[in-house]
């Protein structure tokens, strides 16, 4: 290819031109377009090439991070040494302590259905069982949406939700129970565990109510009752 | 108790608001997202057997959050675009409005030098000149049509990173000769000769100044430029000759 003083002085083919040419105004254009880009990228983004400035705001940056980390380290021990919390009697703790101690196993074995929804449901009921809640959830909602989950998925898909702190979740999925099946197996169970969900939820007059209509002798009827009085106190 | 097409018909509306007002997508990608939702939701019921609400509900706010995800997960791969506003990016550049572009890039320009700066410890001036080398190069091929969407960002860090690791390689063969500097892989020319060409291509008329535009600037082809004027490929071809001869003589006189 000529070169820039051949393009000036010498006698060029046509060929030759249209090829320096081709280089030179390309050249150019992308010269232009970086020029603004530095200007855009200078003026919306405060990034330049030259780091002179960006080392300094680094560094100050740095400084800052330091500092407000070194602050929420002292406010945390702070507040675990003098700040308020939850007194160990409170119902809070107590619902804490029923969910913690006492995992509730997925006993099912005779699912019906198609093949694929029975495959997804004992990879569910495995996950469970092994507390693997998050890949529980997957397979609960996955037979959700091929549209054949019955009381006991969302009863379990309930629990996945709640045994990972996701009240809100437990309760919505735990309601859809006894509208699917009123006369699910699980109903006591159900009660039971939606009323744990509620007061870890902080909606304690919900909670308390299903706790009121667990029948004396039933399953859980000495927790509720000890949950009960805790929540008077 | 409803079928699963009585429920989509009424909740349809409330599902778009809720994929466009919580998830903070755009009305028209909402509505998109929508209609693949209540696809999959019909797809998965028997269309004549009632159920409760409620299961509607649940099924459809699980898919719904699937799809927003999934939707997310694309537009995050890609700079933020949907597919359509990539199309849209690429089309307005074939025709010479490279502004979403810059808008676009601009504000991916840093993270991108960053990453270069942090996986392969590149000076800050060489991740900005290799990330601006990078996306100059985008820019072309974008106007070239020969990059497609699917994961813009990973292209554009694998560009920057491959302009980088080419520099370092030539330089380490060459470091006891020269200094190389990455913004010069492309061709380069003194500024004042850029100052002088930019004079004598304002001194060209009207006709000659858009042809070579879209030639050089669009990277439009002859035979698009032809399409487009709905002037003969010959006669386009000839017409570009004479500017380039055009533009020399005056690029000359200037000197």
């Amino acid at each position: 290819m000529i070169n820039l003083n051949q393009y000036k002085n010498g006698n060029v083919s046509q060929e030759e031109l249209e090829e320096f040419t081709n280089v030179f105004m390309r050249a150019k254009y992308d010269n232009d377009r970086k020029t603004r880009w530095q200007g855009l990228l200078a003026n919306q983004e405060n990034f330049l090439r030259n780091t002179s400035n960006s080392t300094s705001k680094g560094l100050s940056r740095r400084v800052f991070l330091w500092t407000a980390s070194a602050a929420a380290v002292a406010l945390i021990a702070f507040l675990l040494l003098y700040g308020p919390g939850p007194s160990p009697s409170s119902y809070e703790q107590l619902a804490d302590n029923y969910l913690t101690t006492e995992f509730y196993e997925n006993r099912e074995e005779d699912d019906r259905g198609e093949q694929d929804v029975e495959q997804i449901n004992q990879e569910a009921i495995s996950a469970y069982n092994q507390k693997d809640f998050s890949t529980a959830i997957a397979r609960y909602e996955a037979i959700i949406i091929s549209g054949q989950a019955n009381d006991r998925h969302y009863f379990f898909l309930g629990l996945s939700h709640l045994y990972t702190a996701a009240y809100q979740e437990a309760i919505n999925h735990l309601l859809q129970v006894p509208l699917l099946n009123p006369s699910s197996k699980f109903m006591q169970e159900h009660r039971w565990f939606l009323a744990l969900a509620y007061l870890k939820n902080n909606q304690v007059s919900e909670g308390k109510t299903i706790l009121q209509s667990i029948p004396a002798g039933s399953w859980k009827y000495q927790e509720a009752q000890d949950l009960l009085e805790a929540i008077d106190r | 108790m409803v079928t699963v097409q009585q429920f989509a018909e009424a909740f349809f509306p409330t599902l778009i608001e809720q994929i466009s007002a919580k998830a903070e997508i755009a009305l028209q990608d909402a509505i998109q997202i929508g209609e693949i939702v209540i696809h999959k939701l019909k797809s998965r019921f028997q269309a004549n057997k009632p159920r409760p609400v409620q299961v509607f509900q649940q099924a459809i706010a699980i898919i719904a959050a699937k799809e927003t995800n999934k939707y997310k997960r694309l537009t995050e791969k890609n700079f933020g675009l949907s597919e359509e506003a990539f199309a849209e990016m690429v089309s307005k550049l074939q025709a010479g409005d490279e502004g979403l572009f810059e808008q676009v890039f601009i504000t991916h320009f840093k993270s991108c030098a960053a990453l270069l700066k942090k996986k392969y410890k590149a000076s800050h001036q060489d991740a900005y000149d290799a990330t601006m080398n990078a996306m100059l190069a985008f820019c072309r091929n974008l106007k070239a049509g020969k990059v497609e969407y699917g994961n813009l960002r990973y292209l554009f860090t694998q560009m920057a990173s491959h302009n980088y690791l080419k520099w370092i390689q030539r330089q380490s063969k060459t470091e006891e000769f020269t200094q190389f500097e990455i913004a010069e892989e492309m061709p380069h020319f003194d500024p004042e000769s850029y100052e002088l060409l930019g004079q004598a291509f304002a001194k060209l008329g009207e006709g000659c100044r858009d042809l070579l535009n879209a030639f050089y600037y669009n990277e439009n082809t002859l035979q698009q430029i032809s399409e487009q004027t709905t002037r003969s490929y010959v006669a386009i071809r000839k017409q570009k000759q004479r500017c380039i001869e055009k533009l020399r003589n005056f690029f000359i006189a200037l000197n």
